[in-house]
């Protein structure tokens, strides 16, 4: 029986090509991700393993890195070096220093991408290899000596002894360009730039006088690496952790891999929704097989064969094609990643690579998820199949088997009712299922939500698609009519092919409502919540924490200014979850705009804090409640809550600047909000500030429209790189278009042979496939609009309390986005068009 | 051959000079039609005969542009075929000639009147109304013209197709086994319909049938053999088209 499996995939293979194609990209994503993943961590273990390349044991101050914000480390002193350097078998021992340190490069501006970091660190004036290489020049001493990375001396057109601009986080200088530094034979890590100081020049320059972040130490030949890390533990001060070199890079490795895990994550979230679309496209394709071989499997039937043969041969069938298009979608995997890499750059994500890690783990995956893919989606068509009553083997006319429509309506509904009541309870009234949390309860019910729409969307199918083909009717004599009366004519069919296009749209247009309504709110935030004109803060986000406080210093001194407010950022741990801790002076408080206030937010000292009424709901905090917070540099403290408020401009968690400088090390201003004096106008503000803000150049000063621009292109970059993403998923709900025209074209081929028999000229068959299969693709996008906005709205309301306070629908980009996949389905419809115009006329009559 | 061509007879609305037709190559080689030469007279009603394989569906076919000669030449009135592109074809079968095929001869999203119109729904011309009214009750179905296909029977579907055929006033109708698929009643109304097409509104065909009673209607029956004309009968009778099968050895 399963013999003429093979035989009969052949023969439907361009039934299946669709199918086959849809499973392997939906594979391919999910490869690709895997694999981008696993390049980026191999680069990143490379990375660690070439900088402790060398290096035997590794000292370093132990610390809770989740508290550690845009690199915060706790140092040690530099007299540890030298309590080292005397335990026995230890060879040479070094300490290294190093934080952000920014290029200017000799046109003004900032070197290296932007995107990627911008480092600075001692180079160790020792014997032992360091994972730094000498590619020309010589290593900087003294205090006004640099070496840079060879892709800055390259990208900046640098020459040795140009004098350079560098910029700490609290300090600038110049520097003579002494030489230029490589790392195990490449020019870069990741693309970030590499400034290198002596170790002194650096402590002094990195705010870390007699202090360093770590120490490294080789051993004697004849020395046991285990015996001498036992040793310097003896030697070295509480809290300080003495390993080997090689598990130092491993530690590293792991832990910049666990922060950047959520991107893999993130990626393998649109893989699986690209794949779940694909479930659509296998499922739709099997049924129409299934109903188009009904007299081949009713014959079989008839034959003998039982019904459980005939599921069994169609998920065979079904085995053969997802292992195929599997294993062929991981090859596609291997392109992706190098896409994914790419599409990551463009949205400024700069990571380092190294060459493609294929594991054996993503192949199994890979291939594994989509062969089971494949034939779950196979699964109910098959058992259809099973149905076949053998005396449909007689019958002439193909069956269009059509279930009830009361049953469809009842399901659907209660489905949708489901779906909806569940978001509603999960969103609102915090109510989750046994077992599941508050968001896998709304991700169940934006699911059922889905699941109703998509039993309902046959339904209202045939009267959507006509009215969406309306339009189109009296343009194009009869092919319109007929393309609207086919487009309505499948409804299940039309539905499953609109709602593989409708999750993918759905996605979008939650994001697009996203990006307005943030968009929304931050025009609210800064047009009612923030009374300073002009506001300061990082030209790179990249470059820090902030900038030198020196900045604001020089800029409250100017007669322009009439109130300066300086505002600092970090986190810590607050009742067991760590949040972002915000800082600012009395004045920043001035600044802002706070619509209630009970208690106080100004003049909190050192023990108080103040936190935004919802948090404090959240948390069951009361005025005068102490809290305990965990920071990084001072451990457990504890801070009593002192004010709480309502503000369009900020919310959170928020303490004085005295205490901010009480537990964080660096203290850098993430913003500065200047307002001007009376009678000055913004330009004259502005022109003044502008000679310091040149002097401080990683510092930007903007007014607040210019703000609202910048963040406008930064959310609007986000919504790029999600629109990138689930470009997968819509690539593949349109090939699932094209599927069901080629389909239905198989079907309907006597029908189109009849239609040019009697006229119709092979552009007018041509025109109205493409119309059917547009119409086809605007419902659904039309479903996914209104699913979209119904869930963005769902959401945002649930999320008011952080800040989301205004819901804002992009009509515009919505309205054209439908238009635009309408037009995607005419362009997937080209060539199953142009087949069927190419149909000979007399073949396509006698089709059976 | 190309020498033997002249131009056609006025008076046929189709004709065929030296017509062949091969399929295949080698010793697969099949002769569907072999040097036939063949007037269709205008206002008349003609039957083409004769047993499977006889190539009486290929004649039709070439003789209606949906298929080509290997060799000779057709015309549809003055007009010759050979040459003609698949568009300049589409258009002389919208415009010229009318189709009644053995089944699925309607387009089931549309209305019975739609698809009766439907050649001048192609062409965006507006059908003349009246030879339009007068048709469907010649046909007798103005009380379905609202149904959909799926509504009608059998035989009310196919003189759907018939009034299709007749009501862009066509050269010529090409017809094949138009009663193939009805049961003897529903055929011989269809086939009444026709006959009166052509003695009242003098309207030309050509139809395809190896059924004697079908072919009775007609004013002249073809016998076709191995792609050849074999013989020919003017005013036939079932019982005189009888005789002549079994003479034949059909």
């Amino acid at each position: 029986m399963y013999r003429t499996t093979w035989k009969t995939i052949l023969a439907n293979k361009r039934r299946l090509l669709n199918t086959f194609i849809s499973i392997a990209f939906g594979v391919a994503f999910i490869a690709g991700t895997f694999i981008y993943g696993d390049t980026t961590a191999k680069a990143f273990e490379n990375l660690f393993a070439n900088a402790f390349a060398g290096v035997d044991i590794n000292v370093q101050p132990e610390f809770d890195s989740e508290l550690s914000f845009a690199g915060d480390t706790v140092r040690m002193a530099d007299s540890v070096i030298e309590d080292v350097q005397r335990v026995g078998g230890v060879e040479e021992a070094w300490g290294s220093v190093g934080g952000f340190a920014v290029i200017i490069g000799p046109d003004g501006e900032q070197a290296g991408s932007g995107g990627a970091p911008s480092f600075g660190a001692n180079w160790p004036d020792v014997r032992a290899d360091t994972g730094f290489d000498l590619i020309s020049g010589a290593r900087p001493t003294g205090p006004t000596e640099v070496a840079v990375d060879g892709s800055t001396f390259e990208g900046e057109d640098l020459a040795l002894g140009d004098t350079l601009l560098i910029l700490s986080a609290d300090d600038r200088r110049e520097f003579t360009l002494i030489g230029v530094v490589g790392f195990g034979g490449e020019t870069s890590i990741g693309g970030a730039t590499f400034a290198l100081f002596d170790t002194v020049t650096a402590q002094v320059f990195f705010n870390a006088e007699g202090q360093v972040d770590s120490i490294q130490t080789t051993v004697t030949s004849e020395a046991d690496v285990a015996d001498v890390i036992t040793a310097v533990q003896e030697v070295v001060p509480a809290g300080v952790v003495v390993t080997s070199g090689q598990s130092a890079a491993e530690e590293q490795a792991r832990q910049v891999n666990d922060q950047i895990g959520f991107l893999t994550t993130f990626l393998q979230v649109f893989a699986f929704i690209a794949l779940f679309v694909s479930t659509f496209i296998i499922s739709n394709t099997f049924r129409i097989i299934v109903v188009q071989r009904t007299r081949e499997l009713a014959l079989l039937r008839a034959l003998g064969a039982t019904a459980r043969q005939v599921t069994r041969m169609v998920m065979v069938e079904s085995l053969i094609v997802g292992l195929v298009a599997s294993v062929i979608g991981v090859g596609l995997g291997l392109l992706l990643a190098i896409g994914l890499r790419s599409l990551l750059e463009v949205a400024g994500l700069t990571l380092p690579s190294t060459s493609l890690q294929l594991s054996v783990q993503t192949v199994v995956i890979a291939i594994l998820v989509g062969t089971v893919v494949t034939l779950v989606s196979a699964f109910i068509p098959a058992r259809r199949a099973s149905r076949v009553a053998p005396v449909e083997a007689m019958r002439i006319d193909m069956p269009g088997r059509r279930g009830s429509f009361a049953k469809r309506a009842f399901w659907g509904t209660a489905l949708l009712a489901l779906g909806v009541g569940l978001l509603f309870l999960g969103l609102f009234a915090d109510v989750s299922l046994p077992g599941l949390p508050v968001i896998a309860t709304v991700g169940l019910a934006s699911l059922l939500t889905v699941l109703g729409v998509t039993t309902l969307s046959p339904l209202a199918a045939p009267f959507l698609t006509r009215w969406l083909a309306a339009p189109f009717v009296p343009l194009s004599n009869i092919t319109g009519r007929l393309a609207q009366e086919n487009s309505a004519r499948s409804p299940r069919r039309t539905a499953a092919t609109a709602a593989a296009l409708m999750i993918g749209v759905a996605l979008m247009s939650i994001a697009a409502v996203f990006a307005a309504s943030i968009q929304g709110t931050i025009d609210e935030i800064f047009d009612t919540g923030i009374t300073a004109e002009l506001i300061a803060q990082p030209q790179n986000a990249f470059s820090g924490q902030g900038f030198t406080t020196a900045f604001a210093d020089d800029v409250e001194l100017i007669p322009e200014v009439s109130e300066l407010g300086r505002f600092r950022q970090n986190i810590a741990r607050v009742n067991e979850s760590v949040e972002f801790i915000a800082a600012g002076d009395d004045s920043f408080t001035n600044l802002i705009v706070f619509d209630r206030v009970e208690g106080q937010v100004a003049g909190l000292g050192t023990i108080g804090f103040a936190v935004d009424f919802a948090t404090a709901e959240n948390n069951e905090w009361a005025l005068g409640e102490s809290v305990e917070f965990e920071f990084l540099q001072t451990g457990v403290q504890r801070l009593e809550l002192q004010g709480l408020y309502e503000s369009p401009g900020a919310n959170g968690v928020f303490i004085s600047l005295e205490a901010y400088e009480a537990n964080y090390a660096e203290q850098l201003d993430s913003q500065v909000y200047i307002k001007l004096a009376e009678g000055v106008s913004l330009d004259t503000g502005k022109a003044a500030i502008a000679p310091i803000a040149e002097l401080y150049p990683t510092v930007k000063v903007a007014d607040q429209e210019e703000l609202k621009s910048d963040l406008e292109t930064q959310t609007f970059q986000v919504l790029g790189l999600i629109f990138g993403l689930l470009a997968m998923a819509l690539l593949i709900a349109l090939i699932g278009v094209a599927n069901t025209i080629t389909l239905s074209i198989f079907e309907r081929t006597r029908e189109i042979g009849l239609l040019r028999a009697i006229g119709l000229t092979r552009r007018g068959v041509r025109r109205m496939i493409r119309l059917e299969s547009g119409v086809i693709a605007a419902y659904g996008a039309i479903l996914g609009v209104a699913l979209g906005i119904f869930l963005a709205w769902a959401l945002l309301l649930a999320l008011r309390d952080q800040g989301f306070s205004q819901f804002v629908i992009p009509w515009l980009w919505l309205v054209v986005g439908v238009a635009l996949i309408g037009f995607l389905g005419v362009i997937a419809a080209i060539l199953p068009a142009r087949r069927a115009a190419k149909l000979n006329v007399l073949d396509a009559i006698a089709h059976e | 051959m190309t020498n033997d061509i002249r131009a056609a007879n006025g008076s046929d609305a189709a004709r065929i000079e030296n017509g062949s037709k091969l399929y295949g190559e080698g010793t697969a080689r099949i002769t569907a039609l072999d040097g036939v030469t063949e007037g269709f007279e205008s206002g008349k009603f003609t039957a083409i005969m004769g047993p499977s394989g006889s190539g009486k569906s290929t004649l039709l076919h070439c003789l209606a542009g949906l298929d080509t000669l290997t060799q000779g030449v057709v015309y549809i009135g003055e007009q010759l075929l050979d040459g003609l592109s698949d568009r300049e074809l589409t258009l002389l079968r919208r415009e010229q000639i009318g189709f009644i095929f053995q089944a699925y001869n309607l387009i089931p999203t549309l209305t019975a009147e739609e698809n009766i119109v439907l050649p001048q729904l192609i062409s965006g011309v507006t059908p003349d109304r009246d030879w339009l009214d007068q048709v469907v009750s010649t046909v007798g179905i103005g009380d379905r013209l609202t149904h959909r296909p799926a509504q009608l029977s059998g035989g009310e579907q196919q003189r759907v197709a018939a009034a299709r055929a007749l009501a862009s006033r066509p050269k010529i109708v090409f017809a094949d086994e138009p009663s193939g698929n009805l049961d003897s009643k529903a055929g011989a109304e269809l086939l009444e319909f026709m006959r009166l097409a052509v003695s009242e509104f003098g309207q030309t065909i050509v139809m395809v049938t190896h059924d004697p009673i079908a072919a009775s209607y007609s004013d002249r029956i073809v016998f076709l053999e191995d792609g050849r004309v074999v013989d020919e009968m003017a005013d036939p009778t079932a019982e005189r088209i009888l005789d002549r099968m079994k003479l034949l050895g059909v």
